[in-house]
């Protein structure tokens, strides 16, 4: 592994709020050390270690944040995606007549972008929303509420792929639609989410400034 | 109040520290634990048991200079308390009182 990528990862974990000395001896440790798997462990270990700790600190902030976050993503955002699809739905109905009764060229594709436009819209701004009420480590509650995302979807997903065949197998999955498309899923609504959580912990500048 | 004994992962952490000396901080303790205790560890681990260690006021921390091998950060030494020791040592206790009078166990390693 280059020495680029671990500098950059050092950066990252710095961004975090990650205590400076933690971050000091995993550099001191991986100059001797160039095992990609051992680097990446000790990463993750580092981040899990700081995510334990802000939740153990600022517990009740994170639960009322990452619940602020969550209400917007299953209430407030689909309210406004209802108003866009409204006016998205009533200019393809013009383009249907218009078209002589016809679908209008790309509207298979139009269905899908619809919908990946507005899961990506929800989580970016429930995302921007939980991080927004958060007073801790900001842009480690932006990862955290990124992994609820992924978590919650590969459950949502889990729970409504589950079949019941006595005949065969007491309970089984069927996964639809296929494995790609909800991996594409999960991975966008989290980096959306991610994107929304890391927008948040900007500064505002104040005007005139 | 009931007496608290430290988990193993703490007790190594602890013994780990007493045996550096002064320049205890994350990368000789976990080098100490890996090569002594023969067990890879996790410096996020660690860094979780340390600060749990500072909480109950079984070791103290300071921050040192930054150095320029660790990209100019600075290195955090531990010391061990003196109920950090006391600690230790009800530990080896129980340790040693739950050790004796199992046959299984005499005569050298199973």
């Amino acid at each position: 592994m280059t020495r680029q990528p671990r500098h950059v990862t050092f950066n990252v974990l710095r961004g975090l709020g990650i205590d400076e000395a933690v971050i000091g001896d995993l550099e001191e440790t991986s100059r001797t050390r160039l095992s990609t798997y051992w680097f990446w462990r000790q990463v993750v270990s580092v981040v899990n270690k700081s995510i334990v700790g802000e939740l153990r600190v600022h517990a009740l902030s994170v639960i009322a944040s990452l619940a602020a976050g969550w209400f917007v993503v299953w209430e407030v955002a689909p309210a406004i995606v209802r108003v866009t699809i409204v006016a998205v739905v009533r200019s393809y109905d013009r383009a249907y007549f218009q078209n002589g009764g016809l679908p209008p060229l790309h509207s298979g594709d139009f269905i899908w972008i619809l919908n990946f436009s507005i899961l990506f819209f929800t989580n970016m701004v429930g995302g921007f929303a939980a991080v927004r009420l958060y007073n801790g480590q900001r842009r480690l509650l932006a990862i955290m509420f990124a992994l609820m995302v992924v978590c919650q979807r590969l459950l949502f997903f889990v729970w409504h792929s589950r079949a019941y065949d006595p005949s065969t197998a007491p309970l089984y999955f069927v996964f639809r639609p296929s494995g790609q498309t909800v991996i594409t899923l999960i991975a966008l609504e989290s980096m959306a989410a991610l994107a929304g959580g890391l927008a948040a912990t900007q500064r505002r500048q104040p005007f005139g400034q | 109040m009931a007496r608290q004994y430290l988990t193993d992962f703490e007790l190594m952490i602890l013994l780990a520290i007493l045996r550096i000396g002064e320049d205890a901080y994350g990368v000789p303790i976990a080098r100490e634990i890996e090569q002594t205790g023969k067990r890879s560890v996790l410096l996020g681990a660690i860094y979780t048991a340390l600060d749990r260690l500072e909480e109950n006021g079984l070791v103290t921390s300071t921050y040192g200079d930054p150095t320029p091998e660790r990209g100019g950060r600075a290195k955090r030494f531990f010391k061990v308390t003196g109920k950090g020791l006391k600690a230790v040592k009800e530990t080896q206790r129980a340790f040693t009182a739950l050790w004796s009078g199992i046959p299984q166990l005499k005569g050298g390693a199973a």
